[in-house]
């Protein structure tokens, strides 16, 4: 392989990883904290991209996209925690799974109502269109914006889990519920914010997307589906896992992409299986048991 | 096993019979009353009872929650295309292959993931499901993306022969699977449920229970999958996809899951919803997406749960 090619792949493995990182860091806190697999939550991501879209189409300036977009998919999520996930924290899994099923029915009807079948491609910023020209290869600026922000994501994330009070609040949540509780904590609170923080990441995931690539109806489940991957390769509930997990599968699916073209989609499920048989807690996972 | 007559010996159990015998006596008839676009969503309804009442014996039953189920069905769906078009096998011997296949695919499924518990098991079925659905549309004897489409023996181009056959094949399904819960078999499984390490104490080898139940459903599930292929005269990559175990998952809690025949109503809410709601709004995901959030919400027992709650009587499981 050309020195060339291994580098443009290597960034553009690290972008999808960026995006891949942004899902399942969402997916594996809701999951770590709130004890909830949320299946609705490629919607999320799926309606901050349509929405970035629709206010590009009004002010065609994507940063304002950026900014807006994701807020308002996380206040989205936060109705849908006070109304609906709140009900089901105490509930078996079967009765999780199936609320955020109904979700995703209705949610994606509602995007075909309101967006209609067709798909968006957003507009990208000007000052990163084009690219680094690297022996041939062009490494587009929008991959190291990708990157840069799945970075300053998870930097953010790990300084309000792990340096602020709020952090030690959600992790205390995360302990034990009742116990919070008891010592005047509004665990509910925390719960709705821990919520819409990961709808948010989710949101400005779907808003990088739609920079670099086509919005459809049913994106939504393709992108749960590869975070879900991510998230249990990584360990449910691990935020390390996830950035590992994702340039895992990431930079995999890229390069693989050159050797084994067709087979690229089935090697990440693959990896997840063998690790599965192997490591079922994920690769940084807590064992359970 | 039960005896018979201790069956039918409580009042409640012979008004069940009475009630059985009425609903198969109309089930017989249906083809002189329906026209075939009906007749056609009545086997689709009997075909996801079958998957879905196999799927209960895991869940319901033994307490196992498997979230790839589809991997079974599609599994089904694509053994009885593939036999019938490269072999020439008769119908019933090629969903009787397609559904061994399925079961033996579920044995080995089941061998890796039993070993894991709760989400992280639904999880891993998932993740086999994805990988062969990932796999599927690549292979090039598979179809690929286009799928595989079946012509059928003359005998079962009718849509009223295939009626009675998915029509006899689900009576079959409802009596085994009645024999199987009601065994010693049937209540070790109920007590995996409540108490796997009780059980365990008892000398019971539960690996082996939960591997044989899984096996199980995934037999009833890939049959379900292999009638679907017959009704709908082919195999299609969407049946491997997630989003079909989602939907026996679907049929299973809207019915209810206390009651032995608490699947089957679910199926018949969900295939109503789809085929009918269908064609008057484009918008029928809704309306059963809203369904599932309310049966989440206030009615957790399903649908014969709620019955079972009105009429007084404690549901039997």
């Amino acid at each position: 392989m050309q020195l060339s090619l291994f580098v443009a792949q290597f960034f553009s493995g690290l972008s999808t990883a960026a995006v891949l990182f942004l899902m399942a860091v969402g997916l594996t806190m809701i999951f770590g904290i709130l004890r909830v697999l949320n299946l609705a939550h490629g919607c999320f991501y799926l309606i901050a991209a349509f929405t970035s879209c629709s206010i590009c189409s009004l002010i065609p300036n994507f940063w304002i996209a950026l900014i807006i977009a994701p807020v308002l998919v996380a206040l989205l999520g936060g109705l849908i925690e006070i109304g609906l996930f709140r009900r089901v924290y105490d509930l078996p899994e079967a009765y999780q799974i199936l609320l955020s099923f109904g979700l995703i029915y209705v949610f994606g009807d509602v995007m075909k109502i309101v967006w209609g079948g067709l798909p968006y491609f957003n507009l990208r910023p000007p000052a990163l269109d084009g690219g680094i020209l690297f022996r041939g290869h062009t490494l587009p600026y929008y991959n190291f914006f990708t990157i840069g922000v799945a970075l300053t994501i998870g930097l953010l994330l790990w300084i309000i889990l792990y340096k602020t009070k709020l952090g030690n609040l959600i992790r205390a949540v995360e302990q034990d519920r009742e116990v919070c509780n008891t010592l005047g904590i509004n665990s509910w609170n925390i719960s709705t914010l821990t919520f819409m923080i990961a709808t948010w990441i989710a949101g400005i995931g779907g808003v990088i997307s739609s920079g670099s690539m086509t919005i459809s109806l049913g994106v939504d489940l393709e992108v749960l589906i590869s975070a879900f991957v991510v998230v249990v390769i990584g360990g449910m509930g691990s935020l390390a896992g996830s950035a590992v997990a994702a340039i895992i599968v990431g930079l995999i699916s890229a390069y693989s992409v050159l050797v084994i073209a067709q087979f690229a989609t089935a090697l990440t499920f693959i990896i997840l299986v063998i690790v599965l048989i192997f490591r079922p807690w994920g690769l940084l996972g807590e064992r359970l048991q | 096993m039960i005896h018979f007559r201790e069956v039918i010996n409580t009042p409640g159990q012979k008004r069940l019979l009475t009630g059985g015998v009425c609903i198969f006596a109309i089930l017989l008839i249906l083809p002189l009353i329906l026209g075939l676009g009906n007749l056609f969503l009545v086997s689709r309804i009997m075909a996801l009872s079958i998957a879905a009442m196999g799927f209960n014996l895991l869940w319901g039953y033994t307490g196992i929650l498997s979230f790839g189920h589809a991997l079974f069905y599609g599994m089904g769906a694509y053994m009885f295309a593939l036999v019938t078009i490269k072999f020439g096998v008769p119908v019933l011997a090629s969903i009787a292959i397609a559904s061994v296949v399925g079961g033996l695919t579920a044995m080995v499924v089941g061998t890796f993931v039993l070993r894991l518990k709760g989400v992280f098991l639904a999880v891993a079925v998932m993740a086999f499901g994805q990988l062969i659905w990932a796999l599927n549309l690549r292979l090039k004897f598979t179809g690929g993306t286009d799928g595989l489409a079946v012509q059928p023996s003359p005998l079962f181009l009718s849509q009223v022969n295939c009626y009675y056959l998915t029509l006899g094949i689900f009576l079959t399904t409802l009596i085994l699977l009645r024999i199987i819960v009601g065994s010693a078999f049937g209540l070790t499984l109920k007590g995996i449920r409540e108490q796997a390490l009780r059980v365990e104490f008892h000398g019971v080898n539960v690996f082996t229970y939960q591997l044989a139940s899984f096996t199980i459903s995934g037999f009833f599930t890939a049959l379900s999958g292999s009638i679907a292929a017959l009704l709908v005269r082919g195999a299609f990559p969407d049946m491997f996809y997630w989003t079909v175990s989602g939907e026996i998952l679907v049929a299973c809690l809207i019915g209810g899951i206390k009651v032995f025949l608490g699947p089957c109503v679910g199926a018949s809410v969900y295939e109503i919803v789809d085929g009918v709601v269908n064609r008057f709004t484009v918008y029928w995901p809704m309306i059963l997406g809203t369904i599932l959030i309310l049966v989440v919400l206030f009615f957790r027992e399903g649908i014969t749960g709620v019955f079972m709650n009105r009429a007084g009587a404690s549901g039997e499981r």
